[in-house]
């Protein structure tokens, strides 16, 4: 049939002709290049002139973007009401406030393996900044920030900077430790669940601070704390979620039950059991998800990206952040930033419900000592006066900024001399003070903290406070921490 | 009582109105209009910025290449499975099994200390011999359901389909056990493969790299030759039309269906290592977790689209591709209009769905007179 072999010749030259004219229509809308370098002595408001043309050894001058082209790129659905859900809530809110200049745009469920074809497609629409939320996206986002130097990438929970690439995370450990102050009060078989996402630090250091709370008030109570750990092997897992609540549950006896995983699945479930006579206690992650279970979320974590998101927007905005300048780059916001909150409900007008009312009045009726001034006080004041004592850190912000300077959060005074002599730099209370005793996950070579490389087993003197360092690299349980694996 | 129904009345000549190219290309445009028809009902765009979204994509080599050049591959490969009547929906565990492949060889053999050294020239030919193994493994895995059909009569498509599940749950369970990385801070994968063992980027042509463009037309010519022009080719084609009477002429038909079986899965498993050592460099857990891209599965449509035609394999592709990253790109401008629940794979999921309907509905009637039939 010769009609036919030639029709389908014409077919794929039509197809050729038509991919190669896009092609270079794409590519001669690709914008410019932002960065400009201005001759030593010359004034600013000289001419213009692009890298290529000019070739002098002055340092770049960046001017700041008039307008701003952002896109996200998420790990799983928005639809999750957790981690992707959060972030976009995020961007949401930015792009509403700073709607005069910024336009916003995302990807959502985005395995690893296609990162880079979706970061294309981005920077081929003209996006110039570009947020990656997932660590597994770490190393692909580098990748892509070679590739593209005057694209500015920042990095949600990784440590991989450069130039262009910076990183920023919200993390949840004093809000769990608060958490954990809760659910030692609650539990009645002293037996508490958490189902891991992966055990990497971050999660680690979310279990550790979730047991030392538990313990805090559990051991006072009479309590034997024993913190039974899940490991998933995914961030996106409603069933397996579900199914290892299911065994910490049914087989282990477990009565209170934290999570990292990105969906409202677990909460679900406990309403579930609720309705079938059986209490169990819940903390909710990352979003407001008191709502899919009002009988057994306890409180929760919550968390407002948008802090960072709009400081780094503002800062690209006004000329501080640029594609050169990166290297050091890395949020890491605590409760005392506003990034994080104690509570699982967002009322209407904004505020937060830090406890579920249903449960309040058996929190005031439990009494335990505060192990810092010796009084007695009830769990749900002790909960509110450790989150005072958090929240107040008033220079600690500036720090949480940089790399540089992550190495001054665990000062909690400095000397100034005159008559104040005594400076509080951070948060008079941290859970991570020892005297604390655990045992490494990860040993050897595999280890992630000096502790762990040299022994199998930690303890913390009694005094010393945590550094960024040692949470940032957490790779041991305290001791009432029980790993069960994946399941 | 009365019954409707469609008969068929007889069977139609070709003629040029509905020769595959056009039927195919025709099928995309009513498929994109009414994939268009329902996203403008539940969703509201308008047709300029859908149609125009379209243009990009298929004018983007950068969204396009890289799922182009894997359906490509493997359709190629389930389409020779097709020839034979071997209905090789297994292409999917053959890749993960070229993938496992490659990384074993590449990080956990004697293999390794080549690409530590300095050798280009040795590297290069050991990432030829990381590549055919990632074949062989692909092969090995499709023979197993090639073997229980050719000698135990089990139907291979079952088998096949939970070979998948099987290659899935190995690939887990190494990446959690033997070969967690030691450089990946507590998350569940492997490291990645040295930067000397990974392929080359064209410049240019960024998603691909020169041994994958060096692989897919060695794929596409062999292909054509062995179907077109070798006896071997012939059997294969007598074996899915006319197994007695290949048998009759003296052939034995399970040989036939063995290495139907074996060249099917041998190019999917290449299509895998050529995947880990080119873009993915590493394992991910939970892979069958969407972690794959599924390319083995949406292959499938590629060789159905191609009519069983290893001549339409490539165009085909380019189509089940181009919707692929069509329905991402829908998101950008779909941003807040999605209902929550829905991702953008949804989207490459009606778009291919539709257009795969009307194309089996045309098909049908390219191929058959059809008579509406009222009785009473």
């Amino acid at each position: 049939m010769p009609k036919q072999e030639t029709l389908y010749a014409v077919l794929i030259i039509l197809v050729i002709v038509a991919g190669v004219v896009g092609y270079f229509v794409g590519s001669s809308s690709v914008p410019p290049p932002t960065t400009v370098t201005v001759p030593a002595g010359a004034t600013l408001t000289q001419t213009v002139t692009r890298v290529s043309t000019v070739t002098t050894t002055v340092a770049p001058y960046i001017i700041p973007p008039e307008k701003i082209k952002a896109a996200w790129i998420y790990v799983g659905p928005i639809g999750d009401l957790g981690w992707s859900y959060m972030h976009d809530l995020g961007r949401r809110v930015v792009e509403k406030l700073f709607s005069s200049w910024l336009e916003t745009t995302y990807y959502e469920s985005v395995s690893e393996a296609e990162l880079l074809s979706r970061i294309d497609e981005l920077v081929r629409a003209g996006y110039s900044v570009i947020f990656t939320t997932s660590f597994e996206f770490m190393e692909k986002t580098y990748e892509a920030s070679k590739k593209y130097p005057n694209v500015m990438f920042f990095h949600c929970s990784g440590y991989m900077r450069r130039e262009n690439l910076g990183t920023y995370f919200a993390d949840l450990y004093q809000v769990y430790y608060l958490n954990g102050l809760m659910a030692g009060a609650l539990t009645k078989t002293g037996k508490i669940g958490y189902v891991a996402a992966f055990t990497i630090p971050e999660v680690i250091r979310h279990i550790n601070a979730f047991a030392i709370g538990a313990k805090e008030v559990g051991e006072q109570l009479g309590k034997n704390i024993e913190v039974y750990v899940v490991e998933l092997g995914a961030w996106v897992a409603p069933d397996k979620a579900v199914d290892a609540v299911r065994y910490l549950v049914d087989v282990v006896g477990v009565d209170v039950v934290a999570f990292t995983e990105d969906t409202s699945a677990i909460v679900e479930y406990a309403q579930d059991l609720y309705r079938k006579g059986k209490q169990i206690y819940v903390f909710g992650h990352y979003g407001p998800m008191y709502e899919y279970g009002p009988d057994v979320v306890v409180s929760g974590q919550l968390v407002r990206w948008e802090v960072i998101y709009a400081d780094i927007l503002i800062k690209i905005k006004s000329g501080v952040l640029n594609p050169t300048n990166l290297n050091n780059v890395d949020y890491w916001y605590l409760l005392n930033s506003g990034a994080v909150e104690l509570g699982a409900h967002v009322f209407e007008n904004g505020s937060v419900m830090m406890v579920n009312p249903k449960f309040v009045a058996e929190l005031k009726g439990i009494y335990v000592r505060d192990k810092l001034t010796g009084e007695m006080l009830s769990v749900y004041d002790l909960v509110l006066r450790r989150y005072e004592q958090m929240k107040y850190a008033a220079l600690l912000l500036p720090l949480q900024f940089s790399a540089l300077t992550h190495g001054l959060e665990n000062v909690t005074y400095i000397d100034i001399g005159g008559k104040e002599k005594k400076y509080l730099v951070s948060a008079i209370f941290d859970p991570f003070t020892g005297p604390l005793d655990g045992w490494c996950l990860y040993t050897g070579e595999k280890a992630f903290t000096e502790y762990c490389k040299k022994a199998t087993t930690v303890s913390i003197a009694a005094g010393k406070r945590l550094g960024h360092h040692d949470l940032w690299n957490m790779d041991w349980f305290v001791s009432w921490v029980k790993y069960l694996g994946t399941r | 009582m009365v019954r409707v129904g469609f008969v068929v009345t007889r069977r139609t000549k070709q003629n040029i109105l509905m020769s595959t190219p056009v039927v195919i290309s025709g099928s995309l445009v009513l498929g994109l209009l009414i994939s268009y028809v329902i996203i403008w009902i539940t969703m509201g765009i308008d047709i300029i910025s859908f149609f125009g979204t379209f243009y990009q994509t298929i004018t983007s080599y950068t969204g396009l290449l890289e799922p182009f050049v894997f359906l490509a591959m493997i359709g190629t490969a389930i389409t020779i499975g097709f020839y034979g009547s071997f209905w090789n929906v297994g292409a999917e565990g053959q890749y993960v099994m070229g993938m496992l492949g490659a990384i074993f060889l590449t990080m956990f053999s004697p293999l390794n200390s080549i690409f530590t050294q300095d050798n280009v020239l040795l590297a290069t030919l050991t990432k030829v011999v990381v590549v055919i193994f990632g074949g062989v493994l692909g092969a090995f895995w499709s023979l197993i359901p090639g073997a229980l059909k050719a000698y135990a009569k089990v139907t291979e498509v079952p088998v096949l389909l939970l070979m998948n599940y099987i290659a899935y749950s190995i690939s887990d369970y190494l990446t959690a056990g033997p070969w967690k990385g030691k450089y990946t801070y507590g998350y569940i994968r492997t490291d990645q493969i040295p930067e000397s063992a990974r392929l080359t980027t064209i410049p240019g042509l960024e998603m691909l790299r020169y041994e994958v463009l060096a692989a897919i037309v060695l794929i596409t010519v062999f292909a054509y030759v062995l179907l077109e022009h070798t006896t071997l080719g012939l059997k294969i084609k007598f074996l899915g039309t006319n197994p007695v009477a290949l048998k009759s002429s003296g052939y034995d038909d399970k040989v036939v269906t063995l290495l139907t079986a074996t060249l099917s899965g041998f190019i999917a498993g290449l299509a895998g290592s050529l995947r880990l050592l080119g873009y993915d460099f590493r394992l991910p857990y939970n892979i069958g977790d969407g972690k794959t891209g599924f390319y083995g599965y949406t292959a499938i449509l590629v060789a159905w689209l191609s009519f069983r035609n290893i001549r339409y394999v490539l165009i085909s592709a380019l189509i089940v591709a181009s919707l692929n990253s069509f329905g991402y790109r829908m998101q950008m401008l779909l941003k807040g209009l999605l209902p929550p629940g829905l991702s953008a794979y949804a989207i490459s999921l009606v778009l291919i769905g539709v257009t795969l309907v009307v194309y089996t509905i045309v098909r049908v009637l390219k191929e058959y007179s059809i008579k509406l039939v009222i009785k009473t």
